[in-house]
């Protein structure tokens, strides 16, 4: 049996609680932008401090965007009007997916993740010695970690959507994000499907990925919208659902993501559409600099921060202090190949929208992330050229 | 006295209030060990049951006793605890191995069910020859564990259906099981309908649950009206009447009774064959239309396929049509169609896995199905060209079109 966390001592929660206050502040304190921090900050102390996510209450993010009106109905972008036709045929339903499949979560021949996802050698170094059913549980905990924050990262994405659609001022933009509306509403209808019918478990919204959604949700500006919805929040999503893809041996769960995967790349496509044309164009140099610098915080953020601080608190808390943990998150081959999937599809989109100019790109190459700068972007590939990337990827190693 | 409604600036005043509170509580409470909990366990009771996989799921016994040397009521629980759903008339159909072989028969439920039950339980009766019932009979402990499909038929009552005026069930043999479920439920939760039982045996240690009737009909008097027959009383002590329910028999017995002519009552006949005929003859000499009689057949086990059609040991292309929406699978050589089509990841509906039921039945477009026999499809259906996935094979390409 896995260890179950028990209510924590005093000094044990006041070390949780230090460390989870100083990581806080260090997201916030290595922002160096002040416009970045403007926008970011608040969202940070709604997610981070007061855990505006876990308060176990719907959660009211005010809006304040303008929705934009035309009654002359322009045909103002083909690129948009063709996009709009594919997702109309690409439309799927949820309930066609084979859910007779029998799920077991802990099977060891249909594996929900592989054996080596994890850092096992770091969690025995910390003491933490699983044999090899508890290895499955954790697995099997993690998938409906990672599967539940899908969740609530596509209600996100439902809502910005709509958002989105109001806000955006070309027309065709406006038809072929209606499409993605109910995209998003099909693929919050299948993960909690998935999560409900067969695995019995729904996580708790990770608070850094709160900080995105609230953040992005709570800005006036369209362009922001779309640049975390359908570039920063997409990316991730492809990135994770990639990884997913790639590893899982469950039929079920492979040709969900298999068409999650085909919509999210019609998005992405959509999102490098509208903000090269805006960014390029319309906005001033220090406009861009501000979203460039914006997308590159963002990005540490979801490169850095996403440490499944969930499980720690069910299995681990009082066993290990929360710096261990994120050293078996860190080193966790898994984790590295969701982030490896994830910048390869993000950097190229940024590049195509002007977001990866020669002032930023030294710190991205600071941060590691210099060899994903070329690649193809989101409007050069389809959603079966990504499956069947995904497909070739899929034998490789996983640490990459 | 409820008190005035609150200002709206009181409200929002409160909400604002509450809001800051709750916020300190999740900055601060973690220090001083208050802890969220961080997942919420979920049912999947919301979505649409999925359809089974063939794989059986496993009950366990939990009580057996014996109402006569020949005959079991094995009551089956979940082990997990979790209830099960069941209606009265529907069956189970039971896995058991025996000399290396898994024979599938089906028992119907016996105890009260309507929805969810704690546990249900099943009359088996020992058939003259029978494997699997002198098996179930002579040997099955409590505790054991038991691998079924169901439960099954859509023959019986329903809550959801609008309550009959009267039951007139005609029963035979092992016949009164489903009856006996049906009698529980509707003296519990049908108080409008009146019920009358005509139950016949070959002898009077021969007859089932005769004391469990006697007292239902004694606490109930003027609900539930008992007509209980044996063929003959072979020496052995009998209060009921005599002599076997034969087409004209029943004629006598059933004639003026008051179901008859009555479109809200429900007429149901379940036994063995010889009975079941001459009740739908004496049913129809009585002016009752053979649309309102509902029959459940018991269906023995299916025997293995002996044709020997070439075309059974190929693989074989099936289409599946419903609506306009298609979809294509192989028919593998030695599994059944249904079989087939749950590997290739083709979901059907059916329920009992052993050609009892009917949940399977599709109809044949073209190509040649083999089914195991005895199988529940009727003349009619067959001549329609209905077939059934759970005992059919493919002895050549196949187009199937589900029911829509």
């Amino acid at each position: 049996m896995l260890p179950v966390a028990k209510r924590p001592d005093l000094s044990t929660s006041m070390q949780t609680q230090l460390d989870a206050w100083g990581e806080a502040a260090g997201v916030l304190g290595q922002i160096r932008d002040p416009k970045v921090l403007a926008s970011l900050g608040p969202a940070g102390v709604r997610g981070l401090v007061l855990r505006r996510g876990k308060q176990g209450v719907p959660t009211p993010i005010p809006a304040s965007h303008s929705a934009h009106f035309d009654w002359s109905y322009p045909h103002d972008n083909p690129e948009m009007a063709e996009l709009y036709r594919r997702a109309k045929r690409g439309q799927w339903d949820g309930d066609d997916l084979p859910w007779g499949t029998f799920v077991d979560p802990v099977s060891p021949e249909v594996r929900l993740l592989p054996d080596d996802f994890m850092a096992w050698d770091v969690l025995s170094r910390a003491g933490v010695k699983l044999d090899k059913k508890e290895r499955r549980e954790l697995l099997a905990d993690t998938s409906c970690w990672l599967l539940s924050q899908f969740l609530h990262g596509e209600q996100g994405a439902l809502f910005a959507a709509a958002q989105v659609t109001e806000a955006v001022q070309f027309f065709d933009g406006k038809l072929y994000g209606s499409t993605q509306v109910m995209d998003e509403a099909r693929h919050v209808e299948v993960f909690l499907r998935y999560l409900e019918s067969k695995l019995g478990k729904l996580y708790q919204i990770n608070d850094n990925l709160y900080v995105i959604i609230d953040a992005l949700m709570a800005d006036a500006r369209w362009d922001m919208k779309f640049l975390g919805m359908q570039i920063m929040v997409e990316g991730l999503a492809l990135g994770a659902f990639g990884m997913m893809y790639q590893v899982s041996e469950e039929p079920l769960l492979r040709s969900l993501l298999k068409n999650v995967i085909q919509d999210e790349a019609r998005h992405v496509h959509y999102g490098v559409v509208a903000l090269r044309e805006h960014i390029t164009k319309e906005l001033s140099e220090s406009e861009r600099a501000e979203r460039e610098a914006w997308a590159f915080e963002v990005a540490l953020l979801m490169r850095n921060r996403f440490m499944v601080y969930e499980i720690f608190d069910e299995h681990f808390e009082g066993l290990m202090s929360r710096a261990t943990w994120r050293e078996v998150v860190k080193q966790s081959p898994g984790l590295d190949r969701f982030r490896a999937v994830m910048f390869s599809r993000l950097l190229p989109n940024l590049r195509e929208i002007g977001l990866l100019s020669d002032k930023i790109r030294p710190a991205y190459e600071e941060a590691g992330l210099g060899r994903y700068f070329t690649g193809l972007a989101a409007d050069q590939l389809t959603g079966d050229g990504m499956i069947e990337e995904l497909e070739a990827g899929r034998g490789a190693v996983l640490v990459g | 006295m409820t008190p005035p409604p609150r200002s709206a600036l009181v409200r929002s005043l409160i909400t604002a209030a509450e809001g800051v509170r709750r916020d300190l509580r999740a900055a601060f409470g973690p220090a001083f060990g208050h802890r969220v909990p961080v997942f919420s366990a979920r049912d999947g009771h919301a979505w649409p049951a999925a359809p089974p996989s063939l794989t059986p799921r496993t009950l366990v016994v939990k009580a057996l006793t014996r109402p006569t040397p020949d005959a079991v009521v094995i009551t089956l629980a979940d082990p997990s605890g979790a209830p099960l759903r069941a209606f009265p008339g529907q069956f189970f159909t039971l896995h058991v191995p025996v000399g290396g072989e898994r024979l599938r028969r089906a028992y119907s439920v016996c105890s009260e069910a309507w929805g969810e039950v704690a546990d249900v339980s099943l009359c088996v009766k020992r058939v003259q020859g029978g494997r699997v019932s002198g098996q179930l009979v002579d040997q099955l402990a409590e505790g054991a564990r038991l691998d079924v499909h169901g439960p099954s038929g859509d023959y019986g009552l329903r809550p959801e259906a609008p309550a009959p005026s009267q039951l007139l069930l005609l029963s035979g043999g092992s016949g009164i099981t489903p009856h006996l479920a049906m009698i529980r439920a509707a003296l519990r939760h049908l108080p409008q309908t009146t019920l009358t039982l005509v139950y016949g045996s070959r002898r009077p240690s021969h007859a089932l649950f005769i004391e469990e009737l006697r007292a239902l009909a004694a606490a109930h008097p003027d609900r539930l009206h008992l007509r209980l027959f044996v063929d003959d009383d072979a020496g052995e002590p009998w209060a009921g009447e005599r002599g076997q329910l034969t087409e004209d028999r029943l004629v006598e017995v059933l004639g003026g009774h008051g179901a008859l002519g009555d479109a809200a009552a429900w007429i149901g006949v379940c036994g063995p064959e010889g009975l079941t005929a001459g009740a739908l003859q004496a049913l129809a000499r009585l002016d009752v239309s053979a649309a309102r009689v509902h029959v459940e057949r018991f269906t023995a086990g299916a025997r293995p396929v002996t044709s020997d059609a070439p075309g059974l040991r190929l693989p074989q292309p099936v289409t599946l049509r419903r609506g306009a929406a298609t979809w294509t699978f192989t028919a593998q050589p030695g599994k059944t169609l249904l079989e087939s089509a749950v590997a290739a990841g083709v979901s059907l509906p059916w329920s009992c896995g052993m050609g009892g039921c009917g949940a399977c039945k599709v109809r044949r477009v073209s190509g040649d199905v083999v089914l195991q026999e005895p199988s529940c499809l009727s003349g009619d259906e067959r001549a329609a060209g209905d077939t059934l996935t759970c005992v059919g094979y493919a002895a050549g390409a196949l187009t199937l079109e589900l029911r829509p």
